[in-house]
């Protein structure tokens, strides 16, 4: 016997000559059916394939099956009309058709059902216990999302976001702000987190931290300095300078300092962040942080979330 | 592309010196290691894997420090990832290959005794660690099976990719297909790889990592092209290659469906011109697919979608050996332009495999020159150039 493995497909009753058959995807069986199912033509059926043999399950409906309802009309050509909840299906009867109102049995053997009349009125015996029913493993609904800058630079309008050579020897990852000595041309640095945010998605932000890298030794090395912080709406570098759209937020970073995480920025420019903004850096002082060559985690964003 | 840059395909074109590949090691958000010495690596993709990049790391740590005992150590595999940079000796571009997670680590370690007044010590002598890293999120994916998850009534593709993975990374939707509706009948295999899979299915999209690590969900039929492959001086073409098939190669698409009220839905579309036509010398070959469509006409444009699909995207793997570039990703289109005694003729295809490793060279471990992809093109493509070429 060819092994179909097992399969449950939709299939269609069709007429067979003067028997009836089912139809899957053109291929047409004839039996074995399920004792309890009367088929009418084109019922919809499941059909179990398993071990080169069909087996026509019974028809399938997209809701529960109601044990009773509710004669709403009188009968025409053999049918009854009777309402469920707010539905109203064509029913068959035998005898005198039951009187409009009354409470019936549906009897479900075939697509169109059977009444038996009359039901008595029934109450069932308190609900089902909630209790007993298994739960799923629970979701995180909080947390901190670590979202490393992907890649970070610094424009400006002489030389876009750099070329060989052109930096005189500071990386082309550093993130710098202001003019340097003897240049007329100012940076912006920029750090760029790709779609990362998109993994908090529809979360609620309540924190944004930056951990910087260490501080580059340019400019007025020795002095504390005022780095202004603006978020802009790029995920990766563009062909041009980025569009800062909050900021600045100030954040004095003192001489010589080393890694250090600040913030956390104000809430207002968490969406444009969690729409896969970045941070950028601009404006005077000449004041510049280590890029990715030197610290992968310089520009990190460390974001507290939560979901309701 | 990782990085669409002219100057990177200028680079990749002309000479290197002193390129690198930064790794750092990173766990639960934290930089552990910045730079880690990796004295051996090899990258390799390939689209037909539920985690497609896979890579392995040689470490040397010659004081023995990064040589995990625990899981929970910088390179134990108990969730510790990789990020790792290429970037160029000469201008200093980067182009980031975002996070990967590390599956297996294999520490060689030495030791030196010496003896003391109190006895004889060990030392650490040095280590190596081989490491073999998958990228993150579909490694992650892979591993974390689904429990009791199902589709909430009326959710879209996008949706649940993003809930069914956010434990795990982001989703890049920048590049992808229209969004779909899931069907109300559909649930949930327990691997969550396959889940990933069937729910791209139903948008006809793949998946692949981006820089950021991110999934980015992209047409099936690729993106581009984004890079022109071809022999000349100044190309980046070693050598290419041909293997004809007839394995995955079909000319007819059974799509099946079931409507809202249980009726089954069969749509079927067939290739009828060509050398591949249905019913033709080739046979009938039909490919099926399981369609999310629920009424008759949904099933027929999604047989006649696939058929297409069958056609455009390809199904001729095409080995080719070139410069190797950095940017490339599995399912970007590239224009190989194929040496025939009709001349140079240019077939666009989709890389459905690459493999790239370190080489050694004067200047030490070095990512190497040449890297190798697999091309999968069309059968009309090739067909066309048969006809140039009988012709001459």
């Amino acid at each position: 016997m060819a092994d179909l493995g097992v399969n449950v497909r939709p299939g269609v009753v069709v007429a067979a000559g003067t028997a009836l058959a089912v139809n899957v995807d053109g291929a047409v069986y004839a039996s074995p059916w399920w004792g309890s199912y009367v088929p009418v033509e084109r019922d919809n059926v499941r059909v179990l394939l398993c071990a080169g043999e069909a087996t026509i399950l019974g028809p399938t409906i997209t809701g529960p099956r109601a044990m009773t309802g509710t004669v709403a009309g009188t009968a025409s050509v053999g049918l009854l009309p009777v309402t469920i909840g707010t539905d109203t299906i064509q029913c068959r009867y035998v005898g005198t058709a039951p009187s409009i109102g009354s409470l019936v049995l549906l009897s479900w053997e075939s697509t169109t059902p059977w009444v038996i009349a009359a039901a008595a009125a029934y109450t069932p015996p308190g609900t089902f216990g909630g209790s007993s029913a298994p739960s799923a493993p629970s979701a995180t609904m909080s947390g901190v999302l670590h979202m490393p800058a992907v890649t970070t630079g610094s424009y400006r309008s002489a030389d876009g976001w750099g070329s060989p050579g052109s930096r005189g020897g500071m990386s082309l990852s550093a993130v710098v702000q202001g003019t340097a000595p003897g240049s007329s041309y100012a940076y912006s640095g920029a750090a760029f987190y790709g779609a990362q945010a998109n993994q908090i998605a529809g979360a609620t932000w309540d924190t944004a931290q930056i951990r910087l890298g260490q501080r580059l030794e340019v400019g007025s090395n020795n002095s504390a300095l005022t780095l202004h912080v603006y978020v802009h709406t790029s995920p990766d570098k563009p062909s041009g300078d980025v569009s800062r759209v909050a900021g600045p937020y100030d954040y004095t970073i003192a001489a010589h300092a080393g890694a250090q995480e600040i913030g956390p920025l104000p809430s207002g420019c968490y969406n444009t962040l969690a729409a896969n903004g970045g941070i950028s850096i601009t404006g005077s002082p000449y004041l510049g942080i280590v890029g990715l060559d030197v610290d992968p985690a310089s520009f990190q964003l460390d974001v507290g979330w939560h979901r309701a | 592309m990782r990085l669409v840059s002219s100057d990177l395909d200028a680079e990749v074109a002309g000479s290197s010196q002193g390129d690198t590949l930064q790794v750092s090691a990173w766990r639960d958000g934290s930089l552990l290691v910045p730079a880690l010495d990796v004295t051996a690596w090899s990258l390799g993709w390939d689209v037909s894997r539920d985690v497609q990049g896979q890579a392995s790391f040689t470490v040397s740590d010659p004081d023995g420090t990064l040589s995990p005992w625990g899981m929970g150590d910088p390179l134990g595999p108990g969730g510790s990832q990789l990020i790792f940079s290429w970037k160029s000796g000469i201008s200093g571009l980067r182009v980031p290959f975002g996070p990967w997670r590390i599956r297996t680590a294999l520490p060689a370690e030495q030791w030196l005794v010496y003896g003391t007044s109190r006895g004889p010590i060990r030392v650490s002598g040095g280590s190596k660690v081989q490491i073999t890293a998958d990228e993150a999120v579909m490694a992650s994916a892979s591993i974390c099976r689904m429990d009791g998850e199902s589709v909430p009534v009326g959710a879209t593709v996008y949706a649940e990719l993003q809930r069914i993975l956010r434990d795990y990374g982001a989703v890049d939707t920048t590049l992808a297909p229209p969004d779909e509706t899931i069907p109300s009948t559909y649930v949930y295999p327990e691997s969550r790889t396959a889940a990933v899979g069937d729910l791209l299915d139903m948008i006809s999209a793949v998946g692949r990592s981006g820089p950021d690590g991110a999934l980015q969900v992209v047409p099936m039929a690729g993106v581009g092209p984004v890079w022109t492959i071809q022999g000349d001086a100044g190309g980046a073409l070693v050598s290419f290659d041909r293997k004809l098939s007839d394995a995955a190669t079909y000319n007819a698409a059974t799509s099946k469906g079931t409507a809202d009220d249980g009726a089954p839905l069969v749509g079927r579309a067939y290739l009828t011109t060509g050398p591949l036509a249905w019913g033709g010398p080739f046979g009938k070959v039909p490919e099926f697919h399981q369609a999310i469509a629920k009424t008759q006409g949904g099933v027929d444009a999604d047989a006649r979608t696939l058929r297409d699909h069958q056609i455009t995207s390809g199904t001729i793997d095409l080995p080719v050996t070139c410069l190797a570039h950095p940017g490339l990703q599995p399912h970007d289109l590239v224009t190989v332009v194929a040496p025939t005694v009709a001349g140079d003729i240019p077939l666009v295809g989709r890389a459905v495999a690459m493999a790239w490793a370190s080489a050694q060279s004067d200047k030490g471990i070095t990512p190497g020159k040449m890297m190798t992809l697999s091309v999968r093109v069309s059968t009309d493509l090739l067909e066309a150039v048969a006809a140039q070429v009988r012709r001459g």
